[in-house]
């Protein structure tokens, strides 16, 4: 009891992610099946070059098409090129580009959804109508028009464009369902007291309503992780996402791939199973988290 | 905990002549066990209950939340969630057969045909998608097989004996189209609709204002007689228990610990807890003698409750016996006890002390009030769209007062209390403080004034922020005000603030949701406290509490005035809390203020014949007052009053209305020094 | 009702203004020249630059922007949406002719995904925690995580490789032919269906959980009432509320979604002609196609709206 003074602070933030994350785990076993599953694709993708067992782009016009075996346990592809090896580094474009769109629509629809709903009146009716210009969009001509416009900005191998691309679509969606988690925030009587405290805008946004918001935000940027994978392969497919030769999922699909599949189905077997199972993953885990973070969001 | 089952199972056998009830009885609960499986681990929410009702009877079962009464409600329909309740012992029979052993289909039989339910919430106890007449007519036509032709005449029949009028133009309405009063007399149409021999009420008034809980369960008890339907009211609510019921259960952390005829019960009660129950609760028919003697700490974990008697850790007369099971025995009236000193309180020997007894015995000081005005408000309206949710409201907070604000829902009383926080902008009218205009206020007044003027919720469980710990929601404006600069000083005022609310240090340290609604409440109090306020806006801060909770934090806000002397701005419905707590009231009724004075004015001569109204429909928790007391009851509801009525807003519920009334508005004027009344009858004698 | 929906459409003409003008700025922002391509000087071949101007200006490719933008709003107040540049027909009349495969294909998936995940999500929440919700809820996460343009492809293998089929080249209306026309369009529609699917059937599922938790399921329980007939008429009626709007949105955007399945199943439809566009980038026809696109997806908002106010009793429109 002498002590008590210093113990007036929390427990640190990593006993506390610890003891959440346990938690997770017992409660929630198929959110962690699909976290183990993230991890292990995610682990692949970092250290590929030690995990696969073939270099990617290594053309070996000698065994194009070689069905599945010891040696190329997924098969090659019609440039003799190991179809394992082109996934693993695909993991890791996949990660990427879906990692970062996510983070960017998400937090550029997290912050117009905020202030859309704080600010209210005028503000909130003009960006709604902007995003519902931006929601009649289709989904692949938005991308397609970025594609097109800004050309193409590799860093790190990693087309910057194309995960803006990926990422304004959310925007309008994501920004929805932010406002109205923050509308329904802003009337709950912890936020009348600190307005009632004389807090000024500032600190009763970013300490009262954004950490109440952390939930949803995390749903929502899962779900849309698995989002932007799946939209990645399909502009790879179409030939408007990832070009050749960096190893894309989606792209493995594309182009003359599917003329092959009478006689070569592993081509186009292996790459589809690697989208649908990260995608399958991360909206298990989602899921999961859905559940355990607040069993009645919904989106 | 077997033995335990087996010794309390075993007495109730010994010591009730359980053949004679069984013949007699209409429903009889027998050792009844519920268990829920939770992830945190296995529930015991009800152990060990017996209960038995006969043909005809009103019986109540009493308890505050947590306390197993609506479960075994629940059990006795077999309406328990399937997927983690379970009965492992335990008969319920009706009509003599066991009801846990019917197969499914003939229990369907049985519910909304042989006994019926009533449910809290009228306002969502309703299918928003369907038409009254459809949800009135489908048990006539499951169970009574009627045609539809059949079932819509007896669906009129039905509406009109609950009273709503134009009962055939009603039935094609859907709920949102019913105010909750109206909604609730459905809910008990349905419940009558097939002749039951029983209904279950649980909280049926709960959600309801006073009026209108005086008009539901006047009707329920009148149609129960005249129907000789068997009733059996589950309340918190002691008053409503006082004035409806011939039988008490009283039940307690999940078992029962008395039970008793109404008079027994209320005026010789025969178990600690019963006692502390009964002296928790402010009285409307006294006046302010005393302290509440409240019982102190909470409830058990009902996840891990005590081996003992379960009341044992608050009961001011626990004994080392305690720490044993105890088993209900009879009473010398006939009815039954389960405490270890049950001969010692038959003998008289050991009356209630609440733990500030002491204390409290020395009583309260009488009103302080001074005549400094801390707040006052002039003029003030609030329209929301086109309606006016507040009227021209005048009337003044002096120093160190506390000022009751009373009305029924939608009165715009917390409305009134939200402009004088700042939190709604008034649409005209000033509210000031210390002689500033608070709308005028520039930022730096603004700041002093935020400061003093400070606010209390309803909710204790949405009005903390659940991502702060308890230290950081109090220390938050301490840091933001630079009321204490070092973080050695703020943690020294919090601990210090948390004692005054009576929260252990170590609560600092946790989180919103690792506390209980009582200790949740108080840390709001401390949070309020933290800027050294002159005056707290109560928004009902006592309501979601229950009653020995409640009678706590009535205590501490007490203390903490006479303390500190800061004036509170009591809101709220409760008129036996408020007359309790208040130097003087406020009386709203639809956005306008009918009645003003001090205590004794408004409580012991009222003038304003919705106020008399108002007081007469509480119900006082005592049986023999209220069996002698003919209960009048206001007509009508709040949304009787036409929105653009030219004269004065009550006239359409009030019995002394005449043209006059309908034509002009009352203004408030002078009945005796500071007691103010807005009705042009005021000296026509009784109401 | 019908004010209400006068106003709606109303408020989409600010709206669809501000569609018709960033797609007209972004398609000229776009590099890229449909004169070049046509001439294939992106391949290398030389075309003089005075034949390549003159068509140009035939397009009316050289006018300043602001008067092209000018004629192209005055031309979608007219409903007219000017001529592609490609084929130089009316925009409108390209749309309408590949308009039926994209429709019908939307339709039927639409169709067969309702037809699946009503009973689908309804059983999940019925038996909400037991196995037959852990089957649904693997099925449906699946139905989203797979590709809809790989399980195309899967589809199509399987007929070609195991029953040595291949769907008809050609799409014949379905008052024509309808069982050409369904063979045809039933592997597109199942291929996209399944996702449909199971967004619907999780959307029924959690909102059907929702409402069997409401105090009137309780009260119908109450009432004596079977517990199909409470799932049945007491709680999915309820409960297929909110998944209209899903329903409507996910319709809405298949018609500009349609392109990934219509490129794998060698479809003429919207969606290929799309791509077509901008691969040629044909402005004209790239604009007249966003703009159908988004007054169909307002039109099917507009029509959840008033579905829904007509189902649900407490909802009156202004």
């Amino acid at each position: 009891m002498s002590n008590v003074s210093a113990s007036l602070s929390a427990p640190p933030l990593y006993k506390r992610i610890l003891h959440a994350a346990s938690q997770f785990v017992r409660e929630q076993p198929f959110g962690t099946v699909g976290a183990l599953v993230i991890l292990t694709i995610g682990f692949a993708g970092i250290f590929a070059e030690w995990v696969a067992p073939y270099d990617p782009l290594e053309i070996n016009y000698m065994s194009t098409f070689a069905p599945p075996s010891l040696e190329h346990w997924m098969g090659t592809d019609d440039f003799g090129r190991d179809i394992l090896s082109r996934l693993i580094y695909g993991a890791r474009t996949a990660m990427i580009i879906s990692l970062s769109a996510s983070l960017i629509g998400c937090s550029i629809g997290g912050i117009v959804g905020m202030s859309s709903a704080y600010f209210g009146g005028r503000v909130d009716f003009i960006i709604q109508r902007l995003m519902d210009v931006l929601l009649s969009f289709p989904i692949i001509v938005l991308a397609l028009v970025v594609v097109a416009v800004l050309g193409r900005n590799p860093v790190f191998g990693v087309d910057m464009n194309l995960v803006l691309a990926i990422s304004i679509p959310m925007i309008p969606k994501v920004s929805r369902v932010i406002r109205s988690a923050s509308l329904q925030i802003a009337v709950m009587p912890y936020v009348d007291a600190a307005r009632a405290l004389g807090f000024n805008h500032r600190r009763i946004i970013l300490r009262h309503m954004a950490p109440n918001l952390v939930a949803p935000f995390l749903i929502l940027l899962t779900a849309y992780i698995a989002q932007a994978i799946l939209l990645e392969a399909a502009l790879s497919f179409l030939g408007l996402g990832v070009t050749e030769p960096t190893p894309a999922w989606g792209l493995m699909l594309s182009g003359n791939a599917s003329q092959f599949f009478l006689t070569a189905p592993w081509v186009i077997i292996f790459p589809g199973l690697a989208i649908s199972l990260s995608v399958f993953a991360f909206n298990l885990y989602g899921d999961a988290m859905r559940d355990w973070l607040d069993p009645k969001f919904k989106f | 905990m077997a033995h335990t089952e087996q010794m309390a199972s075993g007495a109730i056998q010994d010591l009730v002549p359980a053949a004679d009830l069984a013949d007699a009885a209409l429903l009889s609960v027998e050792d009844l066990h519920v268990e829920f499986e939770t992830s945190a681990g296995r529930l015991r929410a009800v152990e060990a209950v017996s209960f038995h009702v006969k043909p005809g009877e009103l019986v109540a079962i009493v308890g505050e939340s947590g306390s197993g009464k609506s479960v075994t409600a629940l059990s006795v329909m077999r309406l328990l969630p399937k997927r983690n309740a379970r009965v492992p012992k335990g008969r319920i029979l009706f009509e003599g057969r066991n009801l846990l052993d019917l197969p499914e289909d003939e229990m369907r039989r049985i519910r909304g045909h042989q006994i019926s339910m009533i449910f809290q919430e009228p306002m969502s106890s309703l299918n928003p998608m369907m038409t009254i007449g459809y949800q009135l007519m489908e048990p006539l036509i499951i169970h009574l097989g009627m045609n539809g032709e059949q079932a819509r005449a007896r669906a009129v029949e039905l509406l009109g004996l609950v009273g709503i009028t134009n009962p055939e133009d009603r039935l094609k309405q859907y709920p949102h189209e019913f105010s909750g009063g109206m909604r609730q007399r459905v809910m008990i149409a349905i419940g009558l609709s097939c002749n039951p021999k029983l209904i279950i009420a649980d909280e049926p008034t709960t959600a309801l204002d006073v009026t209108i809980q005086a008009q539901i369960l006047e009707l329920m008890k009148k149609l129960a007689r005249e129907l000789n339907i068997a009733l059996v009211v589950i309340t918190h609510n002691l008053g409503i228990v006082a004035r409806y019921a011939e039988r008490v259960t009283v039940m307690y952390a999940g078992e029962i610990t008395e039970s008793s005829t109404a008079e027994e019960i209320f005026h010789r009660p025969r178990h600690p807890y019963t006692m502390g129950l009964l002296s928790s609760v402010p009285r409307l028919d006294e006046p302010k003698m005393r302290k509440l003697e409240t019982i102190t700490g909470l409830p058990p974990n009902m996840l891990r409750p005590p081996v003992g008697c379960r009341f044992a850790e608050r009961c001011p007369h626990a004994i080392d016996l305690c720490s044993k099971p105890p088993v209900l025995r009879g009473t010398a009236a006939g009815g039954l006890s389960a405490c270890h000193r049950l001969d010692e309180i038959e003998a008289g020997g050991l009356p209630w002390h609440g733990a500030q007894h002491a204390a409290a015995a020395k009583g309260v000081p009488d009103p302080q009030t001074s005549d400094q005005v801390l707040v006052s408000v002039e003029g003030l309206s609030k329209n929301f769209g086109a309606m006016r949710a507040v009227n021209d409201v005048n009337f003044d907070i002096m120093k160190g007062e506390t000022l009751g604000l009373v009305g029924e829902s939608g009165c715009g009383k917390t409305t009134v209390g939200r402009m004088i926080l700042g939190l709604t902008d008034p649409s005209e009218g000033a509210i000031r403080y210390g002689g500033t205009d608070i709308a005028a206020a520039d930022i730096n007044e603004m700041r002093q004034i935020r400061r003093k003027l400070q606010v209390i919720f309803q909710d204790p469980f949405s009005s903390l922020n659940p991502r702060m710990t308890i230290a950081q929601i109090i220390s938050e404006p301490l840091a933001y005000y630079r009321l204490f600069p070092t973080r050695q000083e703020r943690q020294a005022r919090v601990i210090e603030l948390l004692e005054q609310v009576g929260l252990p240090a170590h609560f600092a340290v946790r989180y919103p949701h690792q506390l209980s609604g009582g200790q949740r409440q108080r840390v709001g109090i401390a949070r309020a406290l933290a800027m050294e306020p002159d005056c707290i806006v109560c928004d009902e801060a006592v309501s979601a509490l229950d009653v020995s909770i409640q009678g706590q934090i009535i205590n501490l806000l007490e203390d903490l005035r006479e303390k500190l002397g800061i004036a509170y701005l009591f809101i709220a419905h409760d008129l036996a809390v408020v007359r309790h707590i208040s130097h003087r009231v406020v009386v709203m009724y639809l956005g306008e203020v009918v009645e003003i004075g001090d205590r004794d004015q408004i409580f012991e001569r009222p003038q304003h014949p919705y106020t008399k109204l108002l007081l007469d429909a509480v119900p006082i928790p005592d049986p023999t007052i209220e069996k002698t007391r003919n209960a009048r009851i206001i007509k009508g509801d709040i949304t009787s009053a036409p929105a653009f009525a030219k004269g004065c807003k009550f006239a359409a519920r009030c019995p002394l209305a005449d043209d006059f009334c309908r034509t002009r508005i009352p203004r408030l004027e002078d009945h005796e020094p500071g007691h103010r009344v807005a009705c042009f009858k005021t000296n026509s004698g009784e109401v | 009702m019908l004010k209400y929906a006068a106003k709606r459409i109303l408020m989409m003409i600010p709206t669809l203004l501000g569609v018709a003008i960033l797609i007209f700025i972004l398609v000229r922002v776009v590099p890229g020249d449909i004169v070049e391509i046509k001439y294939g000087s992106a391949t290398g071949s030389l075309v003089p630059q005075d034949i390549m101007d003159a068509e140009r200006a035939r397009l009316g490719l050289d006018k300043p922007y602001a008067l092209q933008l000018v004629d192209w709003l005055w031309g979608v107040v007219r409903l007219d949406l000017g001529t592609s540049l490609w084929t130089e027909k009316p925009v409108i009349h390209e749309i309408a002719s590949r308009m039926p495969i994209t429709l019908e294909t939307a339709v039927l998936s639409t169709l067969m995904a309702i037809l699946v995940a009503v009973p689908l999500g309804t059983l999940a929440a019925v038996y909400n925690g037991t196995v037959i919700d852990q089957v649904v809820r693997v099925l449906t996460i699946g139905g989203i995580a797979i590709p809809s343009f790989w399980l195309g492809l899967l589809i199509l293998m399987t007929l070609l490789a195991v029953f040595h089929w291949a769907p008809p080249l050609a799409f014949v209306p379905f008052h024509k032919d309808p069982v050409q026309n369904l063979s045809l369009l039933f592997w597109p529609a199942v291929s996209v269906g399944y996702r449909l699917a199971s967004l619907i059937a999780r959307m029924i599922r959690s909102s059907l959980l929702e409402v069997m938790n409401e105090d009137y399921i309780r009260t119908a329980r109450a009432k004596g009432v079977r517990e199909a007939l409470v799932v049945r008429r007491h709680a999915l009626r309820n409960a297929l509320l909110p998944a209209i709007t899903v329903i409507g949105i996910e319709f809405a955007l298949l018609i500009g979604g349609l392109v990934v399945t219509e490129q794998v199943f060698n479809l003429n439809g919207v969606g290929r002609l799309f791509i077509d566009a901008v691969q040629r980038s044909d402005f004209m026809m790239i604009q007249g196609l966003v703009m159908v696109t988004a007054v169909f997806f307002m039109l099917i908002n507009l029509i959840v709206d008033l579905l829904y106010a007509a189902l649900d009793p407490r909802i009156e429109l202004e």
